[in-house]
């Protein structure tokens, strides 16, 4: 069937032109159709929403690494756009193709959605966005239009009555099961199958896998001004590298959704409970922040164990709101497994650390138990607001440490 | 090793640069433009107004092109003055330093793809220059995780200019950068 899928933004009524499959290019992108450059932070957060543990992972091909997102107007804030994405790329999964006039559907829906795929509750404008949006849906003059609103909306359904069928949604899954009638395949698995030999090999090191990111001295006010160039060690692209020693196909890359700060750090991965081992160890995991939203990695990525300063990345600032800050990432679990995580950030004003220490919890406890008596701080200030991020968890001795060193990245002129 | 420090390309270019200093065919110059109107054009922005007699001047004189090219060279962020690839071979990637340009085929059509090696946030303009010196300046935008990728879509010419000339291993490659809302 064909099918237009409506982008109701305030500005107008926008409409996806195309999903264009990538299977060499890599990268996601969504770019404007009267423009041939990426938009950068739609493409970020198309990233995450067609990531392998996004919301979108249960229909989308495996043999496909990335798409190119062609919309005719862009979304100038908000994620509202998300669910007709995520709907776009169901119906092409149903077999349907996405076109932009003379459809059989036309499917209007608004809304933002978490990395499980519920929609976010907030305010999304409703009728300002039907009103702007009534008269491209009748222009299509499809032979049945679908509005998706959601959940806790319905007060707009009588007004808009004699549009379309009209159903309130919580979540993708819920969206989805309203277009029934499109369905013509299930979803796919999205949990990928243990590695039974590999677990049978070596069972201690798959039930207890630690790495651990510190992201010490990201203090410098300039951050917020101008992001810092990579250190000379993050100058090669961040490779994981396998069993075969050969690179990953996916470097380690954890997104701050709403920032567009980068740095470049290193991850000191260890494997605390199996000091010495060189076996590999595979880890897919999703960071959630107290929306349930934020931090997101993208791809699964192979730590190679005992190592210390084997993989740099790229984070988004987890504050982009306050001078600088500092973050704890503790990563556990077992291949094909969301990894457990404990995150904390601290944030530091004029120099200094401001007390704020936050904590989301993880399905398992894994920081706690971790020692951190093998990180080399460069001076006092790091070493400081490690031991703020890390609280109870083990007592670092600061004393003997220069009070301020040279950072190790260099700040954009 | 890449193009723009391996010791015989650069002796490979230097020696086309001489040559063309030297074509006895080459159009006569227009004289009298002073060579603050060649570095002007050199340090363009993307907004900046195109000075046609300056890019005609560059064509024209040999001299003026490798004063042109060398102010690009220095200002460029990386370059690539000629491909590692044999004479009329086609070309789909070529390596700026630390930067790689590909060109690569999708069901959906061809995609210029740049791996930045500075993920930085800055924008990016890409300039290409044939044998003859006719070329194209176009602006790539900013990484987005150390990639820039865009479609050649055929309704921008100035894409499928370049494109072409990406493919030519004669062609001189410049990746320069653009302030972020320059």
């Amino acid at each position: 069937m064909r099918v237009a899928i409506i982008l109701p933004i305030l500005s107008g009524p926008g409409i996806i032109e195309s999903v264009d499959e990538l299977r060499h290019v890599p990268g996601n992108r969504v770019h404007l159709a009267s423009d041939y450059m990426a938009l950068p932070d739609l493409s970020r957060r198309y990233t995450h929403l067609t990531a392998p543990n996004g919301p979108l992972a249960g229909f989308l091909d495996p043999e496909v690494s990335h798409y190119d997102l062609t919309l005719d107007i862009a979304p100038e804030s908000g994620r509202s756009w998300e669910l007709p994405v995520a709907l776009a790329h169901w119906c092409l999964f149903q077999g349907h193709e996405i076109v932009v006039e003379s459809p059989d559907i036309a499917i209007w829906a608004t809304g933002a959605l978490q990395s499980d795929g519920e929609i976010l509750s907030e305010s999304y404008h409703v009728a300002a966005k039907l009103a702007s949006s009534a008269g491209r849906l009748e222009a299509l003059r499809p032979e049945r239009s679908i509005l998706l609103l959601p959940y806790g909306q319905d007060a707009y359904k009588a007004t808009i009555s004699n549009t379309g069928e009209i159903f309130s949604v919580t979540s993708l899954d819920d969206a989805v099961g309203k277009l029934d009638f499109l369905k013509k395949r299930p979803p796919l698995s999205v949990t990928a199958p243990p590695d039974t030999t590999r677990l049978a090999s070596r069972p201690k090191l798959w039930h207890v896998l630690a790495g651990l990111a510190i992201l010490a001295l990201l203090a410098g006010y300039a951050f917020l001004q101008s992001p810092p160039l990579p250190d000379l060690d993050a100058k090669q692209p961040a490779r994981s590298v396998d069993a075969s020693g050969k690179p990953a196909a996916n470097p380690l890359v954890i997104e701050h959704y709403t920032s567009r700060t980068t740095y470049t750090a290193t991850l000191y991965a260890v494997d605390l409970y199996n000091p010495g081992v060189s076996a590999v160890h595979d880890i897919s995991l999703r960071i959630a922040n107290k929306e349930g939203l934020g931090l997101l990695v993208q791809e699964g990525f192979i730590v190679p164990a005992g190592a210390r300063k084997s993989v740099s990345f790229i984070l988004y600032s987890v504050a982009p709101d306050v001078d600088s800050s500092a973050a704890l990432i503790c990563l556990s679990g077992r291949a094909g497994e969301d990894a457990a995580i404990h995150y904390r950030k601290t944030e530091l004003s004029n120099g200094n650390i401001t007390a704020l220490s936050e904590r989301f919890e993880a399905p398992y406890p894994v920081c706690d138990d971790l020692d951190f008596s093998w990180i080399r701080f460069p001076d006092r200030k790091s070493c400081e607001a490690t031991q703020l991020l890390i609280g109870e968890i083990d007592r670092l001795d600061c004393r003997g440490l220069p009070e301020e060193a040279e950072p190790a990245y260099h700040l954009a002129k | 090793m890449t193009e723009d420090d391996d010791p015989d390309l650069s002796a490979f270019a230097r020696a086309r640069n001489w040559r063309r200093l030297n074509d006895p065919d080459r159009k006569p110059a227009p004289v009298g433009l002073p060579f603050t109107r060649i570095i002007t054009h050199a340090e363009r922005g993307p907004d900046s107004v195109f000075d046609f007699a300056a890019e005609r001047y560059i064509r024209a004189n040999s001299g003026a092109r490798m004063f042109y090219y060398g102010l690009l060279d220095r200002i460029a962020v990386a370059n690539s003055p000629v491909a590692r690839a044999a004479s009329g071979e086609k070309v789909t990637e070529r390596r700026l330093g630390g930067n790689v340009v590909k060109l690569l085929r999708e069901d959906s059509g061809l995609y210029l793809v740049i791996e930045v090696s500075d993920p930085g946030s800055s924008g990016y303009e890409i300039e290409a220059r044939d044998n003859q010196a006719e070329g194209v300046r176009v602006r790539v935008g900013a990484p987005i995780e150390g990639i820039i990728s865009i479609r050649i879509d055929p309704r921008f010419p100035e894409l499928e200019d370049l494109a072409r000339l990406l493919e030519d291993p004669t062609s001189s490659l410049w990746l320069l950068r653009v302030l972020e809302g320059a």
